[in-house]
């Protein structure tokens, strides 16, 4: 039995977050250069809007879908 | 009253409810008042209540001045004014400020601010009270080279215990003096203010259900939503009642695992690498075990507030960890002499700590050498040969030049880049050879002495 619905958001944050870990990993081993401010706080801060756009996806297709049940629902059929 | 003559501000006796710090309007007995005041239905008659923030009027901020006077029963004023004074000499009255405010639960509450933070429940009060400390450990940091200011801060804070111990003894002989007419009333006296809960009815703290305090800046939803009601943001698939309890210890094992991968990162990598690059291993850790939660979570279950909380505190963290430098290896001490011109290393490195390069003792026969010093964050140390054309070449990320010839006393923070300068031989001397010395320093200081 599934008791949980699927959050998107929070597979992207995971990814995210995981891809971002990584690149610090590869920073740190000197691999990658991210040492500058002017680069990382870029790459962090689109990883989160990316979280935050998924979420108001995820929200409105919900509410859109619900909207469309409840009217499907009430609406008499003629 | 008797004819004992207690100083201001201090009540010794139950009997001797003095007007000075907000006495409680009907009640004549203080202690037997805060005993009434607490959920517990234990009257206690030998132990003291446990120490409660304040609530309602009574406080100024968070009631922690407040409590603490009712708890050792001494004038609130002397802990406020104590506190300011420790706040503005250095930090330490902000820290057991903040830390008071985080650990002693409020009145009527059986909960402190640091359970909750802890539960993934995080809502202003927790986060004042943390920055409070933060701001505090940060004054008490930057005053760490001024003994006589810190002296005086640790003087004032023993004062102020040995004054509350002495008050307590104090009151405490008084009561037994008087035990027999203090005692009386106060035990008839209705210790309920309020009805005590039922013994069955109210489970530990982490049973009880979250509904109390609403408005969390992130946390669970207070209350599942109804049929009727819409919440598009805050959509809650309602779960069985058992599942829902144990919801939060996901998010307390995610925090405890991923503290335990950063420092085990960061213990790992600490003594063969710098600074920078070790915090940041730890840190890369802690959050890939974040990013793992929340995949877990995308299926499994909504993830926590509080994840998410620590998960950007992370990233924050790695975002300054990456701007260290990640300069050399180790950290330590050290001083590299080398003799003659095949001697030299083209390199010396150090991460953190001190790097002394001493040329003075170098025998040049007319060759040229080439040699680079680097240091993470520290002190790094040159001394010129004397007999020698030396070009240097130095840069500091953020710190301090000692030039030979500078007199100056003090510290001059500053960002230097590429500076070359030439120094030839003492007077009298012949030059045996060129050295180009090139040295970099992260977060530091550079002298170079002839």
């Amino acid at each position: 039995m599934r008791r949980h619905r699927f959050e998107p958001a929070a597979l992207v944050m995971g990814l995210v977050l995981l891809g971002l870990a990584a690149s610090f990993v590869l920073d740190a081993c000197g691999v990658w250069n991210l040492g500058h401010p002017r680069r990382t706080v870029p790459v962090a801060a689109g990883g989160l809007l990316l979280v935050g756009a998924t979420a108001v996806v995820t929200q409105v297709v919900r509410a859109v879908h619900a909207h469309r049940e409840r009217r499907r629902t009430h609406a008499p059929h003629p | 009253m008797t004819d004992e003559s207690a100083p201001p501000g201090e009540r010794p006796t139950a009997s001797a409810a003095g007007p000075a710090d907000a006495p409680p309007p009907a009640a004549g007995a203080v202690p037997r008042q805060a005993a009434a005041d607490r959920s517990d239905p234990d009257p206690g008659d030998g132990e003291r209540p446990p120490p409660r923030r304040g609530t309602g009027g009574d406080k100024v901020l968070a009631g922690v001045c407040h409590g603490a006077g009712r708890y050792f029963d001494v004038d609130p004023v002397i802990f406020r004014i104590v506190l300011v004074v420790l706040a503005l000499t250095g930090g330490i009255g902000l820290i057991v400020y903040g830390m008071g405010w985080l650990v002693v639960p409020q009145q009527g509450e059986r909960e402190s601010e640091a359970h909750r933070l802890l539960s993934g429940r995080i809502d202003g009060p927790p986060l004042t009270a943390v920055l409070i400390t933060l701001v505090g450990c940060g004054l008490y940091a930057s005053m760490l080279g001024n003994g006589p200011n810190q002296a005086f801060s640790l003087l004032l804070l023993a004062a102020t215990a040995g004054a509350v111990y002495w008050s307590q003894q104090r009151g405490r002989a008084g009561a037994a003096g008087e035990a027999p007419v203090a005692a009386g009333p106060a035990v008839d006296a209705p210790p309920a203010a309020q009805a005590p809960p039922e013994p069955g009815s109210s489970p530990s703290w982490w049973r009880e259900p979250m509904s109390k305090e609403p408005g969390y800046l992130w946390g669970p939803a207070d209350e599942e939503p109804g049929p009727g009601r819409l919440l598009p943001w805050r959509t809650w698939i309602p779960l069985p009642a058992q599942h829902k309890d144990h919801a939060w210890v996901f998010g307390l094992v995610v925090f405890l695992v991923a503290a335990t991968a950063g420092v085990a990162g960061t213990g790992a990598s600490w003594p063969f690498q710098p600074v920078g690059v070790s915090l940041e291993i730890g840190l890369a850790s802690a959050l890939g075990v974040f990013g793992l939660a929340y995949l877990v979570a995308s299926f499994a279950g909504r993830p926590r507030g509080g994840t998410a909380f620590w998960s950007l505190l992370t990233v924050a963290g790695l975002v300054a960890a990456a701007t260290l430098p990640k300069t050399g290896q180790g950290v330590g001490e050290s001083v590299w002499r080398p003799l003659t011109a095949s001697a030299v290393q083209p390199l010396y490195e150090r991460g953190a700590g001190s790097g002394e390069l001493d040329l003075t003792g170098l025998r040049l026969q007319g060759s040229e050498g080439s040699t680079e010093l680097k240091l993470g964050t520290g002190r790094a140390t040159l001394r010129l040969p004397r007999n020698a054309l030396v070009h240097l070449r130095y840069d500091v990320g953020l710190g301090d030049v000692r030039l030979p010839g500078d007199d100056k006393d003090g510290v001059d923070v500053k960002r230097v880049r590429h500076q070359l300068l030439d120094y030839g031989p003492a007077a009298g001397t012949p030059a045996a050879g060129t050295v180009d010395v090139t040295v970099h320093v992260g977060i530091g200081q550079l002298r170079v002495f002839r």
